[in-house]
């Protein structure tokens, strides 16, 4: 008895420690589940399932309070502004049109694409506002206003300033390969290394700028969208700055935000605008 | 003869004369009686009330004959009700002169509640007398405070709340009690005597010595769309004249004046500022509703007041600057359809009528909401599919009660229905923010059903969405809504953070350039380090170590003498072993060495030979020899490093 009371001692304790283990292991991976529920917007699916139901039955107002509710929310949900755009389209389409109702869609479509870039829907669906949006100044008689972003802007815009940042951070190492290479005195290697290197700086030289602008960019603006019919720009005091309006549904370039006033870039023209006629993205 | 007769025709015309004179006296006083014989008198019960309080108006007509008086009337200013007027008649007797009069007529008299606060002109009402509007001269004033602001009795008058004959009496006493108000200059001896009010209004430093305005807020912290009340306030010392000129723009803010008569609203209250006596009035209050959130100024208002203290010289004063922290209403629990401003208490009514009708024909909806707060300026109603809600039609009535806004507002819709059967109209919600609860309530009422009957005359049900023939087709390629949430991870991607980026672009060059530098580095040490192994310095050191660790005096000697040829070598270059003995004083010299130099180091060889052919050569003159040597090599190398000797 004496001989076995310490072995079964010891079995006694190693068996608790592994139940403790496999206890604080099934708690931990409860815990994680219960986070990345919260976390994945679980709360939020009451928000959507009503609004989907109140568009299926043609209930769009109550739709449109709904998904409102839902972007209100964070994280948002591709689907979710989808159909929030749907919302306000079905409004349009009902005849009980809203001012503003088409610029709200393309916003909500506009999200949609931002977090969700291969949406072919929400893609089409934001080509047809735009064609509406053209068609309706046309036959009231008013010009198309179509304006191209600046170079910068488009160049800078062709890639994220995360992928701009990698692309920096590829040709630096390129660079020192090179250099390393060159070290070599002759031969292929040498001849490798003597090329590479130039090339890797331009490179680099071309994408820091780029990377620098974009971050940048991403910090101190954001995308949003016009809801009104037209707006015209003005400077910070509220005078008027003339030139065209800018239409209903256009993507802007929003920055800071003034008392009622948003800063916006549009095309190549900076200005001011009532922050009730913009509606900014969500981009998460 | 006697007098001569006088012609009857001038004593006529004499006494036509008087007749005419005599009418000429009477017709005017018969005249002016029979307008001044009607008095007609107005007055009020009391020229101050509270709110919800009742006084009375009461019109008197007499005349001295008999007349007819009806149809009196009252025109009230509006925030004042009244009751149809009571009518009794009236006899008046009034004796003296050795006799009396008899005045006899109407007493009307109208029961009047004041609604709100403000100072009310009420016009004089008129009576009919004997067919013609006559209207009482005299327009009423009659000024409305807050409940529970109506000054209590003074108390050296008893009879102060009525006016009597003695009240001038004590009117004058009060005044030989009060202090000359030209300019007070006290300070305050017991804080006892100021009133609540008072001790409110207290300040510890005057920003002026005499007058000066200030904007006292309700609160400083709030949420956009909750009220804030504004009290406009003078503080003065001194009697003055004259009022606001100019006020505060808030541009940030809805306003709604709670006063309707800005001016001269309360009566002044004494209050503290800097340890003095001051007097403070108020002179309007506004309610306002930020906007938005922020922190929000309200600006300054601005007044012209003529001082007599100042030998009436016109001083300008403008008021502090409010600045209040409004923020938005918390995001928790915020229902949807919640509309920012709306923040208040407030409950829905509705009313439809009929509730039957045919396609395409409207029903009549009135939603009614009714509270405290800013009212909303729309609703958000349950549309759609196949029900129309036209632009609604607005009514409201705004009103103050206890310094809250509040009242109610009617939206009238046309509701334009096109389907048939039984169409439920749905519920009107109006989701708001309860300031005092501090949380938020949704308040709602069912609008109910109504039932659409086929048109009698059989025409087609009008088809909303074909209105407008190519309404739809735009959108008739559209995708269908989403029924469900497909898996969506939001994209963790962030641009690389400063530090990290800056790091990762450097790192790799800086590394490449730092290990060339560092081979080369290394190198170089090798290449110097080898140099020096065989520098005929260091070897002539070497030397001199191994003939100090020598045991034969010929090895000493040998190794003393190589240090000798390594040194002459490191300071002048010369192979002096290719060198005759003889003739190396005179290399020596050809190359910037000191002739005792030279000879020394020649004399030295020869001791090195001797030693090594000198069997009886013993340590002691081994290490003689070492350190002659030594001295000699150190010589020679500061030879080569000062450089060759400059010849004369």
């Amino acid at each position: 008895m004496s001989a076995r009371g310490p072995a079964s001692c010891r079995l006694l304790d190693r068996t608790t420690i592994r139940a403790a283990w496999l206890v604080a292991l099934c708690t931990s991976c409860c815990l994680l589940g219960f986070a990345l529920d919260a976390a994945g917007g679980g709360s939020e699916s009451p928000f959507f399932r009503r609004g989907s139901e109140a568009l299926s039955m043609g209930k769009f107002e109550e739709a449109i309070e709904q998904f409102e509710a839902f972007a209100d929310r964070v994280p948002s949900h591709p689907d979710a502004s989808f159909n929030r755009g749907m919302a306000y389209l079905l409004r349009v389409r009902s005849g009980a049109e809203k001012n503003g109702d088409l610029g709200r869609a393309a916003a909500a479509f506009e999200e949609t694409l931002i977090m969700r870039s291969d949406d072919d829907d929400a893609r089409h669906a934001l080509s047809l506002i735009h064609a509406e949006v053209a068609r309706r100044r046309a036959r009231s008689g008013k010009p198309v206003v179509v304006s191209s972003p600046s170079l910068d802007r488009l160049v800078v815009h062709l890639a994220s300033a995360r992928s701009w940042g990698i692309g920096a951070v590829v040709a630096s190492f390129l660079l020192a390969l090179g250099l390393l290479l060159r070290r070599r005195q002759e031969g292929p290697v040498h001849l490798a290394g003597t090329l590479l290197w130039p090339i890797s700086a331009v490179a680099l030289v071309a994408l820091l700028p780029l990377t620098l602008a974009a971050t940048e960019l991403q910090r101190s603006s954001r995308p949003g969208v016009l809801v009104l019919r037209e707006a015209y720009m003005m400077d910070e005091k509220g005078v008027a700055l003339g030139g065209d309006p800018i239409t209903e549904a256009t993507r802007l370039e929003l920055g800071q935000r003034r008392g009622g006033r948003v800063s916006v870039r549009y095309g190549t023209r900076e200005g001011w605008l009532d922050a009730s006629a913009v509606r900014p993205l969500r981009t998460r | 003869m006697g007098a001569p007769a006088r012609h009857p025709s001038s004593w006529l015309w004499a006494l036509a004369a008087v007749l005419i004179f005599s009418l000429a006296l009477l017709w005017p006083r018969t005249a002016w009686s029979q307008i001044a014989d009607v008095e007609l008198d107005a007055s009020t019960s009391a020229g101050l009330v509270e709110v919800g309080e009742s006084f009375h108006i009461t019109l008197k007509v007499l005349s001295t004959r008999s007349i007819r008086a009806t149809n009196p009337q009252l025109r009230i200013p509006v925030g004042m009700s009244a009751s149809a007027p009571r009518v009794a008649p009236a006899l008046i007797m009034h004796w003296g002169g050795g006799g009396s009069m008899v005045k006899r007529g109407i007493n009307a008299t109208w029961r009047v509640v004041a609604k709100k606060v403000g100072m009310f002109n009420i016009a004089p009402p008129t009576v009919v007398v004997d067919g013609q509007i006559t209207t009482a001269g005299n327009t009423m004033r009659v000024k409305v405070v807050a409940a529970g602001q109506k000054p209590k009795a003074d108390p050296l008058d008893p009879f102060s709340n009525f006016p009597t004959p003695f009240s001038k009496l004590f009117k004058d006493l009060r005044r030989r009690r009060a202090p000359n108000e030209l300019f007070i200059d006290e300070d305050v001896k017991s804080y006892d005597d100021i009133g609540p009010l008072g001790r409110k209004l207290m300040l510890r430093s005057a920003p002026d010595e005499y007058l000066f305005l200030r904007l006292v807020p309700s609160k400083k912290q709030l949420v956009v769309g909750e009220q804030l009340t504004l009290s406009w306030y003078v503080y003065f010392r001194v009697s003055h004249k004259g009022g606001i000129d100019h006020e505060p723009p808030m541009p940030d803010f809805m306003r709604i004046a709670l006063e309707s008569a800005p001016g001269v609203v309360t009566d002044k209250v004494v209050t503290s500022v800097a340890g003095k006596v001051w007097f403070a009035r108020r002179v309007n209050q506004t309610a306002v509703f930020p906007l938005r959130a922020g922190n929000l100024r309200t600006g300054v208002f601005s007044g012209e007041y003529r001082v007599p203290y100042l030998r009436n010289r016109t001083i300008n004063r403008s008021s502090n600057d409010v600045q209040v922290l409004v923020h938005e209403p918390p995001r928790e629990g915020r229902p949807p359809g919640y509309r920012m401003g709306d923040v208040g208490r407030f409950r829905l009514q509705a009313k439809v009528d009929p509730r039957q009708t045919e396609v395409g024909e409207s029903v009549s909806v009135q939603v009614t909401v009714e509270g405290r707060g800013a009212l909303p300026n729309a609703l958000r109603v349950p549309q759609r599919a196949g029900v129309e809600w036209l632009t609604p039609e607005k009514r409201d009535d705004i009103n103050v009660q206890r310094g809250k806004v509040g009242g109610w507002r009617r939206f009238g819709y046309a509701v334009r229905l096109v389907d048939e059967g039984m169409v439920d109209l749905g519920i009107v919600k109006l989701p708001y923010y309860d300031p005092v609860l501090r949380r938020y309530r949704v308040a709602r009422v069912r609008l109910g059903e109504v039932r659409v009957n086929k048109r009698r005359d059989g025409t087609k049900a009008v088809d909303l969405a074909s209105d407008d023939g190519d309404r739809d087709t735009p959108f008739k390629t559209l995708a269908k809504p989403r029924t469900s949430m497909q898996p969506y991870a939001p994209s963790s991607r962030r641009p690389l953070a400063a530090r990290t980026f800056w790091g990762l672009v450097l790192a790799p060059p800086l590394a490449i350039l730092l290990l060339g530098a560092g081979v080369q580095g290394w190198g170089a040490l090798r290449r110097r380090r080898r140099e020096r192994k065989q520098d005929p310095a260091t070897l002539a050191w070497r030397a001199l170590a191994e003939a100090k660790r020598a045991d034969d005096p010929k090895d000493t000697a040998a190794a003393a003498e190589r240090a000798l040829h390594l040194a002459i070598e490191a300071a002048t270059s010369i192979k002096s072993r290719a060198v005759l003995l003889a003739d190396l004083p005179d290399e020596l010299e050809d190359r910037g060495v000191e002739p005792s130099l030279a000879e020394q180091v020649c004399e030295a060889f020869e001791a090195c030979s001797s030693l090594r052919f000198d069997p009886t050569a013993d340590e002691e003159h081994s290490s003689a020899l070492i350190k002659r040597n030594k001295r000699l090599v150190k010589r020679l190398l500061r030879v080569r490093s000062s450089g060759p000797e400059e010849e004369d």
